[in-house]
Order: structure tokens, then C-alpha cells, then sequence
């Protein structure tokens, strides 16, 4: 009964919280109490969800929020007035303009770099996760399960740093010091 | 937040974030279709063999008896390693057995009803998992597509520097770059904790495989299951020498005595008719993201222990958890609504990416016509090809080979748009160049 309270006040404050972000966001002037107040009953609804259904009533809750913001976003559609502003035409530099060099393997090599050699990286990082968190008594199934989040985790920092890097050297770097973080786990062996 | 971001990192973000999308949007897209109509599995197998027994409930007895039936049709076959019955639920409610060889619903008295047919439901879910291609292979592409998702999200929100203070801001009224930015904007912000959560729980399915591979290599001596024991609880000791069909209706009447707020929804036999044989029955927890727990019992129905999955290590918990999350099934039908919704917003954010890099380019002077027109094909492909696959199904049966119906008329379209947009960008250019030639 409380739990099902807390979940119905969860849900209420989740929508309550969408709709003061969006009139704090509508001012003309920042309201810094606006956007905290906002927040904080957002968090609020999300940890009466986790106490009244844990994992579950939190996922529900989001689903909720996520719901009332469309909702919002909907009315929005109906009621913008065109913009003025000129599209963007920006360059994202994914591909070369019209007589720029195509530098396929330049290209290919940080495709490789990204997939091939991330994915050996993002391993490395799992097992090298998995063997620390055995070193400090974690039992064996929550550092499994550990190391299948490190994994895609993993990867998906490495990937957007591997990206982001201004130089190949910088790239090999994040990919060696993630390969070379599952070392002493594969000298010592990782079962304690 | 994003002020104290560098103008420099901004666009570098934006190119990271261009770049992923055009190299893993088309697969995104479709992973992201096929995901969102997979939400409605249940009810798609309903639709694709609506005359299947249906029940609210089977008795143990009957389970037990369809059991035997369904292992005596299999006399003369090689033995099955498992045995699954799936009970009815809410969302589906048949009783099915599925072995290595064969699946079949039962009728309420457990007697075989006659051959599961859903064949275009299994090959949308095969799609969504793995492309159609080899299970290892397909499955690790998608999780590949999950880091991406991710890594798109990441670098969705750095490249944005106003992605909160515009998050309201629609201005759909805009048929140039305007508005289609703001859909793909907005549609991503307010799905950013739904594309997160599938992202990263399908990249952790996905890669799951390559992953307990390599930690498998370092320390279990090659043994991949002995990665997942800890976690899903382990294989008996296999023993092939022969035995009778073992007791699920005990193992179901001891789950009903005992845990009474327990729904089951599968009985499982391990290595049945076999001295290693053993049963496990799966039950779902109210208000619980596990896929449920696993209790297992010997092959005279007699109780043995809890896997762990409601209440073991937090590991445990959170790896039962990955499914449910994923596939929106911890609701009912208006959970599974929401991710109908989201997972709309999500396709159609995946869709408009590249729009806008196509945009982006034509107002600076690059026509692409074949390359726009393959997006539209693929695009518009996707979902009228997987509408016709499926009236194929309910016209012509459950036989027709779906993954080649569909990867050949999809390609067709891609192909048939190219072309399309070639000849009216040459059209176009004739027209434009005329007056000139005529002046």
C-alpha cells in the first residue's frame, strides 16, 4: 500500500517536474531556482520509484517523465511559429568537399582502430576489471557481471576519446593503456 | 552545463557524431525498427496463428502429460539437450513445448494441439538480434551497433551546447534544416534515458559473447560457460545413460504450494530422459525488472535451490535485469506502449541524422542524389518491405523464406531509389541548364 503511494507520488512529481522545467526553460532570463527545483523533484520522483519498487519502479517513472515531455513537446509542434533563423550548413568533416583528398587510409586505419582494436581494448578493460575487483573480495558473479558492463561501457569511452584525439599517437596511447591494464591479470590469473 | 564546453570540442564532437551516424546509421535504423515492432512479439504470434489453444491457466497434470507426448513423438529422433514449455501468460496464453527438433502447442488437456507456426515473428526477432546473419557473427554486429548508439549519445549531448535550455523548443512548422533539426534534437533528449538504457543493455547482450570469450581464455581455460555458472546458475553433471520422464508437475505443484505470488512461465528439462536430466522452472516477481528466477529441481520434482536471480548478489540481479529493460516487458501493455513510442522516436531520430548531414551539404552546393536516394529507399524501404513480408506470411503461410524476401526487396529499394534519384537530379539539371542554352 505505501509502496504503491510512493510509486503514484513518484509518477505525479515526475510530471509535475517536466512541466516547471519547461516554464522555467521558457523565460527569457536563466532561473537558476527554476532548473534546480526542476531537477531535484525529477531525482526526488525517481528515488520515491526506487523505494517503493527498486530497479522497476525507477524505469517506470523515467517511462513517465518521458511520456509528460512529449506530451509537452507535442503542444510545442502545434504551436511554434516558423523560425527566422537560417538552416545550418555547417561542415561536420565527415566527408571530403568537392577536390579535397579522399585520405582512404587514413580513414580505414582509425576504422580499425575504432572497431578492431577498441574491441580487443574494451576486453582487456573487462578483464582487468574483473581481476581487481576479485583482488578486493568481490564474489565471482558480481565481477562477471562487471566486466560484461565494463566491456560496451568501455569501448564507448574509448571510441568517443579515440575520436576526439588530435593525433594518431594519442589514439594509440588510450589503446595501449587499456590493453595494458589487463597485464597483471593475465600474469597472476584472476580466481583469488 | 554545456557552456563550460570548448567551442572546439563542440565541433569536434559534432564531426565524431557525424561520423559514427554515417557509418552505422543505416544498420541502426533497422535494428531500431525491427526493435521497436519486436516490442509486440507476444502479440504478433497471436496475429500470425490466431487459431492456436489458448488458455488462462494448465493444470501441472496436463503439462506433465504433454511432456511425455511431445518426448514419445521424438522416439525415433536424436535425443534433445532441452526441453522448454512455455505457460501461458497474460500477454501470450498458450502453452508451447520447444525442443532442439521441434516446437508445438499443447491444449488445455496437454494433449498436442498441432505445430507452433510463427515463423515471420521469429524472423523479425532474428533481425532485430542478429541480421539474419550467423548467431555469433550477427549478434556481436548489433552489440557493435549498441556501443555506437551510445558513443552518438555521448556525443549528441557534448555537440549541443543548448541541447536542455532548447529541449522544449519544436519548430515542426519548418520544412527546411530547422525543423528536421529539431526533431532529431528534441526526439534525442527526451529518449536519451530510453536510448541509453537499450543501447547500453543490448550492447551488453550483444557483446556478451566476445566478452565471456576473452575472460573465458584468461582464467576458465576456454570454458565460456563456466563464466556464465556464477551468474545463471550451472549445467548438471551429464550422465546419458537412460531414465524415465522426470516429474515437472511436482516441480510446478511445489512452486504453486510454496511461492504463490510466483508467475511461471517456462518449465525447462535439462538432458531429458537421461540419468543427468533435471527441471527448472522460471517465475516471474511482480514490480521486478529480473526476467525472473530460476528454481531448480531434481527429476522427481523434489526442490534443490534458488539460482539468485530475485535475490542473490547484485551482479545477478542486474544481469537478469538486462532483458526485461531491453525488450519492455516488465509492464504489461502500456509499458510496452511507451516503448512502442519511444522506440518510433528512436527510429526516427536514427532516420534524420543523416537528412540533416544530406541538408547540410546541398546548402552548401553538394547535390548527392544517389546517395539521398538510397537513404530514402532505405528508409521507406525498411518498413513497407517488412509490412509486405508479413502480409506474405498471413497470404502465403509459414514457409517462405523471409530473411531473403526481405534483404532482396530491401536492397531492391535502395537500389530502385538511386536510381530514381539520379534520373530526377538529371532532370533537374536540364532544366536549370535551358534557359541557358536557350539564351
Amino acid at each position: 500500500m505505501a509502496d504503491d503511494a510512493l510509486l503514484m507520488a513518484g509518477t505525479a512529481g515526475a510530471i509535475a517536474a517536466i512541466a516547471l522545467l519547461r516554464f522555467s526553460w521558457s523565460r527569457p532570463q536563466r532561473s537558476v531556482w527554476g532548473n534546480a527545483l526542476g531537477w531535484f523533484l525529477l531525482a526526488a520522483s525517481l528515488a520515491a520509484g526506487w523505494i517503493g519498487a527498486g530497479a522497476w519502479g525507477v524505469s517506470v517513472i523515467a517511462l513517465w517523465a518521458m511520456g509528460a515531455a512529449f506530451a509537452v513537446l507535442a503542444v510545442a509542434a502545434w504551436l511554434s511559429p516558423p523560425a527566422k533563423r537560417k538552416p545550418s550548413s555547417d561542415r561536420a568533416g565527415m566527408l571530403p568537399e568537392a577536390g579535397e583528398p579522399w585520405h582512404v587510409g587514413r580513414r580505414c586505419a582509425t576504422f580499425l582502430l575504432v572497431v578492431l582494436a577498441g574491441l580487443i581494448a574494451a576486453i582487456a578493460l573487462a578483464i582487468a576489471t574483473r581481476w581487481a575487483a576479485l583482488l578486493i573480495g568481490t564474489g565471482e558473479a558480481n565481477a562477471n557481471v562487471l566486466a560484461l558492463f565494463v566491456a560496451p561501457l568501455g569501448w564507448t569511452i574509448l571510441t568517443f576519446l579515440i575520436l576526439m584525439a588530435d593525433s594518431r599517437r594519442r589514439q594509440l596511447g588510450y589503446l595501449a593503456v587499456s590493453v595494458a591494464t589487463a597485464i597483471p591479470a593475465l600474469v597472476t590469473g584472476s580466481i583469488p | 552545463m554545456n557552456s563550460m564546453i570548448e567551442p572546439g570540442t563542440v565541433k569536434k564532437s559534432l564531426s565524431v557524431h557525424a561520423a559514427i551516424g554515417l557509418l552505422a546509421g543505416a544498420l541502426l535504423y533497422i535494428v531500431s525498427l525491427t526493435g521497436t515492432v519486436a516490442v509486440l512479439y507476444q502479440e504478433l504470434q497471436r496475429v500470425e496463428q490466431p487459431d492456436a489453444p489458448e488458455m488462462s491457466a494448465i493444470s501441472a497434470a496436463a503439462v506433465q502429460s504433454g511432456v511425455e507426448a511431445v518426448l514419445a513423438s521424438e522416439a525415433d529422433k536424436p535425443a534433445t539437450t532441452h526441453l522448454y514449455v512455455h505457460l501461458p501468460v497474460e500477454a501470450l496464453p498458450r502453452t508451447t513445448v520447444t525442443t532442439d527438433t521441434q516446437a508445438v502447442h499443447l491444449a488445455q488437456d496437454g494433449s498436442i494441439a498441432g505445430p507452433e507456426e510463427i515463423a515471420w515473428s521469429d524472423f523479425l526477432v532474428n533481425l532485430h538480434y542478429k541480421l539474419n546473419l550467423p548467431t555469433l557473427v550477427g549478434i556481436t554486429i548489433v552489440g557493435i551497433l549498441g556501443v555506437m548508439l551510445l558513443v552518438l549519445s555521448l556525443s549528441g549531448v557534448i555537440a549541443h551546447p543548448r541541447i536542455f535550455r532548447d529541449a522544449f523548443r519544436l519548430r515542426a512548422r519548418n520544412s527546411n534544416g530547422v525543423g528536421l533539426a529539431d526533431w532529431h534534437n528534441r526526439l534525442g533528449v527526451w529518449t536519451l534515458p530510453f536510448s541509453v538504457a537499450i543501447a547500453l543493455t543490448g550492447a551488453l547482450i550483444g557483446l556478451a559473447s566476445v566478452t565471456a570469450y576473452g575472460i573465458a581464455v584468461e582464467d576458465y581455460d576456454g570454458d565460456v560457460e563456466a563464466v556464465y555458472s556464477p551468474i545463471f546458475g550451472a549445467e548438471g553433471e551429464p550422465d546419458m545413460r537412460p531414465a524415465p520422464v522426470p516429474d515437472v508437475a511436482g516441480a510446478l505443484a511445489h512452486i504453486a504450494r510454496e511461492y504463490p505470488d510466483v508467475r511461471v512461465t517456462y518449465a525447462i528439462i535439462h538432458d531429458p530422459l537421461t540419468r543427468g536430466q533435471h527441471v527448472q522452472i522460471v517465475g516471474e516477481h511482480e514490480r521486478r525488472l529480473i526476467f525472473g528466477e530460476y528454481y531448480a529441481f531434481d527429476a522427481d520434482g523434489q526442490f534443490e535451490h534458488l539460482v539468485g536471480l530475485s535475490d542473490g548478489p547484485l551482479g545477478q540481479q542486474a544481469a537478469a535485469s538486462t532483458y526485461q529493460l531491453h525488450f519492455g516487458s516488465f509492464g504489461g501493455l502500456a509499458v510496452k506502449f511507451a516503448y512502442l513510442l519511444f522506440g518510433i522516436a528512436l527510429t526516427a531520430v536514427c532516420a534524420t541524422g543523416t537528412y540533416i548531414w544530406l541538408g547540410k551539404r546541398r546548402r552548401r552546393g553538394i547535390e548527392e542524389p544517389r546517395l539521398r536516394g538510397a537513404w530514402h529507399g532505405l528508409v521507406v524501404g525498411t518498413p513497407v518491405v517488412l509490412t509486405l513480408t508479413f502480409t506474405a506470411r498471413l497470404a502465403l503461410g509459414n514457409d517462405l523464406p523471409f530473411a531473403l524476401i526481405f534483404w532482396g526487396l530491401l536492397l531492391a529499394a535502395i537500389i530502385g531509389a538511386m536510381m530514381v534519384g539520379r534520373s530526377r537530379s538529371g532532370r533537374q539539371k536540364m532544366v536549370t541548364e535551358i534557359p541557358e542554352s536557350v539564351a
